[in-house]
């Protein structure tokens, strides 16, 4: 890999030099004249080059799932927005849990997908994954979710590996007045939601919101399923203020609280397990702040947040603070150069304690810091049609010190309306806090820290085409090559004499894996009336390098992830006030049939007497009366029986 | 927390600026309006009995001295439905104009109200204007929104569509 980091290099560093020079990029005419309503009102996708551009011209695997998307699935929680998603997986988890990942390696703390809202990250680096229970944005106030699969980290850090998402909330402009929703289940749960919104000022607006919800359900167990509740209440706030044309500002914040009854597997891997505390209980607070000023086409912005949260799970009581200050700037230099860079600093501090003589997280205390730097470089090379993005982000961390993370994208805008693009990337994830610090003392499986871990590393291929068919169709393909080196594995070592383990687990590099597959995702203005959204995708894992436990058992398998996935939504407008909206969706049998293949199917019919009302049903998973989606291995979460369900809502504006 | 120390100092920088840096819209916010109010018409729909022949054109009247009339002259001749949008630069209201796009000197309940009465879809650009308005843009800082009174617009004769609808700030 280090030889293919240093051509990365040297080709980031000559291409700038030769694409200077040459004709003028032709002006483009009124910037609004073509857009649609909802493009005037909106900005564009900001993941890609952290600067806005329209998805059709980024060169990435980028997906935006828009206020509609949302509205029309009639789904609460991010992780079941992400279904519609080519190349993405999700599984559900007991207790509002989820595995979501994007191109393989799923899992409830799959760790090599990147998340954040509004530029605060939730990737939470102590596990290395997302805790997605305590993801609780109302979706009412999302404005839209751009997830770009494959490596991000040339912006966006280290861990943006297998993609990076964005969750983008509401500018508060758009979300004055008051907003009250409710929806309760044919199997009794519940969710509510009210917002209040309002201007300050002629240059500010305000919103604060709460949301709570109840579920009830069923998680696998053995011998016998166990009853699963949980439930959870969040309020926050966002204000945005533009005192004048160069300025604007945003405060918002959130705080949570939240418990469930399970959260590990049954039956418990070993005694120590076994004897541990199976409820969960959460809380969390945040405070994000954001200046960006525009001047003269140099768009500068500086955001800093304070985030903590703390959870009780598995035996392990932990409080983790984070405070992170960024620093971004983007400018054009010259008629053919656009220039993205910035700087940032991250500070983290968590206490673990353990509840059990049976396990120790040493150090239980740590402070980490993680400081870098990027600039990319997009470069006109033939105006309005050929562009090339280099970039690089170097990146300092307490575990695995400097990382250098580059990537090469050319894109190609034909004058026919369509771009194909290509790109090559590199992204690492860096060792978790978990992974160096848990011990387990148990006379059947025991678990010691590891001892020096690098960083996992991708180095990944992509190319794709994006284009109209016709005036009202849209296609977006890509495929991909993903070669993943020094994964982290089990290392199991078996007993060595009397009185010790039956089996001693270390956490080790050694891990290899390649991947490829297809991404499509189709959509189709059938009629005025009727809309068609499918997403497909395919993929083949080869794992080359293992980590095994006894029986066989792999640290990460190929089998988890489904070889294909299909979701179809169908959007129909009945009347101007009337929706009947379908989704099918189709996961093939994974873990070697152990999990079942599903064809699922969603129906939401909506009405609005008025404006300002809508009263909604909405019945999910018609064709199963219950199913698992995923079987966890390690240290997760039980499976939940994901349940035929109507739902009966109401949600009204003024 | 110290952290924040930077954030509360932009804070009152920003604050001290506003006193004399309030500007009024720049050439880009009307090029937004004017590109907003243009959809406003390919999401708003007359009765048949409004057009002479099938072909007919959608007139948007506005006055010429009113800031936006420039910027609306780029949308003329552009689709509307299968009719097109045709700009008029005109000093008087009346029922040839399918909407108006109206200014201070119109902004008195009466001629408001009769130009609802007369099946003219009115458009604002002033604080409040959907209290005897249709549509009314707002502006919130930098960003450029619009409210709507659907019971005057009803009133017109024009239905808005559910997508127009559920795009507004306030639905009234």
């Amino acid at each position: 890999m280090s030889s293919t980091r240093a051509i990365l290099a040297a080709i980031a560093l000559i291409l700038p030099a030769a694409a200077s020079g040459g004709a003028a990029a032709q002006s483009s005419a009124d910037p609004y004249e073509e857009l649609s309503l909802e493009e005037i009102l909106q900005a564009n996708v900001t993941s890609v080059a952290k600067r806005p551009q329209r998805v059709e011209e980024s060169a990435a695997a980028v997906f935006v799932i828009s206020r509609e998307d949302i509205r029309r699935s009639g789904v609460t929680t991010l992780p079941e927005l992400f279904r519609m998603v080519p190349g993405m997986e999700v599984a559900s988890l007991a207790s509002g849990n989820a595995a979501v990942t994007a191109r393989g390696f799923n899992g409830r703390f799959s760790n090599k997908l990147l998340v954040l809202v509004d530029g605060r990250a939730i990737y939470l680096s102590t596990l290395s994954g997302v805790l997605w229970d305590q993801q609780l944005p109302p979706v009412e106030d999302i404005e839209r979710i751009e997830v770009v699969r494959g490596p991000g980290a040339t912006l966006w850090g280290a861990n943006a590996v297998n993609g990076v998402i964005n969750v983008v909330t509401k500018h508060a402009a758009d979300s004055l007045g008051v907003l009250a929703g409710a929806r309760y289940s044919s199997d009794e749960d519940g969710r509510v939601v009210f917002r209040l919104g309002t201007t300050a000022g002629d240059s500010g607006a305000l919103r604060a919101y709460v949301v709570g919800h109840r579920s009830e359900g069923a998680a696998f167990a053995v011998p016998d399923r166990r009853h699963d509740v949980s439930s959870a209440i969040q309020a926050g706030f966002r204000f945005d203020f533009e005192p004048n044309a160069r300025d604007s500002f945003t405060l918002q914040g959130d705080v949570q609280t939240g418990e469930s009854d399970l959260s590990q597997i049954a039956p418990p891997p070993s005694a120590a397990m076994a004897a541990l505390p199976v409820g969960v209980q959460f809380s969390g607070q945040n405070l994000l702040g954001r200046w960006t000023r525009t001047d003269d086409g140099r768009v500068s912005s500086v955001q800093v947040y304070w985030d903590r949260l703390e959870r009780r799970e598995a035996g392990l009581d932990g409080v983790r603070d984070q405070a992170d200050i960024d620093f971004s700037q983007h400018f054009s230099l010259g008629e053919r150069h656009q220039i993205v860079w910035g700087a940032g600093y991250r500070w983290s501090s968590d206490h673990v304690e353990v509840l059990t003589p049976a396990m120790r997280f040493s150090p239980e205390a740590r402070r980490d810091h993680w400081y870098g730097a990027y600039v990319s470089d997009e470069i006109s090379l033939v105006p309005d049609h050929l562009r090339l993005s280099l970039g690089a982000k170097v990146e300092h961390n307490d575990y695995t010190g400097f990382e250098f993370q580059p990537s090469v994208r050319l894109a190609w805008t034909d004058s026919g309306g369509w771009t194909a693009w290509g790109a090559v990337s590199q992204a690492v994830r860096t060792p978790s806090r978990l992974e160096t610090a848990l011990e387990v003392h148990d006379p059947i499986v025991a678990i010691s820290a590891a001892g020096d871990l690098k960083a996992e590393e991708l180095l990944a291929w992509e190319i794709g085409w994006r284009g109209k068919l016709g005036p009202a169709a849209s296609l977006d393909l890509t495929a991909y090559h993903h070669q993943y080196e020094n994964l982290v594995i089990w290392n199991a070592t078996p007993a060595m004499g009397p009185g010790q383990p039956f089996i001693t687990l270390e956490f080790a590099n050694g891990g290899r894996v390649e991947s490829s597959g297809v991404e499509a995702a189709l959509d189709a203005r059938l009629t005025d009336r009727w809309t068609v959204k499918i997403a497909a995708s395919a993929m083949d894992m080869n794992v080359l390098e293992n980590g095994f436990l006894v029986g066989g058992l792999e640290t990460f398998s190929a089998g988890v992830s489904p070889r294909h996935q299909l979701s179809v939504r169908s959007w129909f407008d009945v009347t101007d006030t009337i929706d009947l909206d379908l989704w099918v969706r189709h996961v093939p049998e994974t873990s070697g049939g152990i999990v079942k293949a599903y064809t699922d199917l969603d129906i939401r019919a909506a009405w609005r007497p008025t404006p300002s009302l809508e009263l909604y049903v909405l019945a999910e998973n018609l064709t199963d009366r219950e199913r698992l989606e995923i079987i966890e291995t390690g240290l997760g979460s039980p499976s939940a029986f994901n349940e035929r369900r109507v739902w009966f809502g109401v949600a009204a504006r003024y | 927390m110290r952290g924040f120390l930077p954030l509360l100092v932009a804070i009152s920088l920003i604050t001290a600026e506003t006193a004399q840096a309030r500007q009024v819209s720049s050439a880009g916010d009307a090029a937004a309006k004017a590109a907003i109010i243009y959809n406003f018409t390919r999401f708003s729909s007359w009765s048949d009995s409004r057009f002479a022949t099938p072909a007919s054109a959608v007139v948007l009247c506005v006055r010429p001295q009113h800031p936006l009339a420039a910027h609306l002259a780029a949308f003329d001749g552009r689709p509307v439905g299968d009719r097109n949008l045709q700009v008029r630069r005109t000093a008087t209201f009346d029922a040839s104009c399918h909407a108006a796009v109206v200014d201070s000197a119109d902004l008195n309940p009466t001629t408001l109200t009769s130009l609802a009465r007369r099946g003219v879809l009115t458009i604002g650009d002033t604080r409040g204007f959907i209290s005897h308005g249709a549509i009314g843009l707002v502006t919130i800082g930098r960003q450029v929104r619009f409210e709507i009174n659907n019971r005057i617009a009803r009133e017109a004769g024009v239905v808005l569509s559910s997508r127009l609808l559920r795009l507004a700030v306030l639905v009234r």
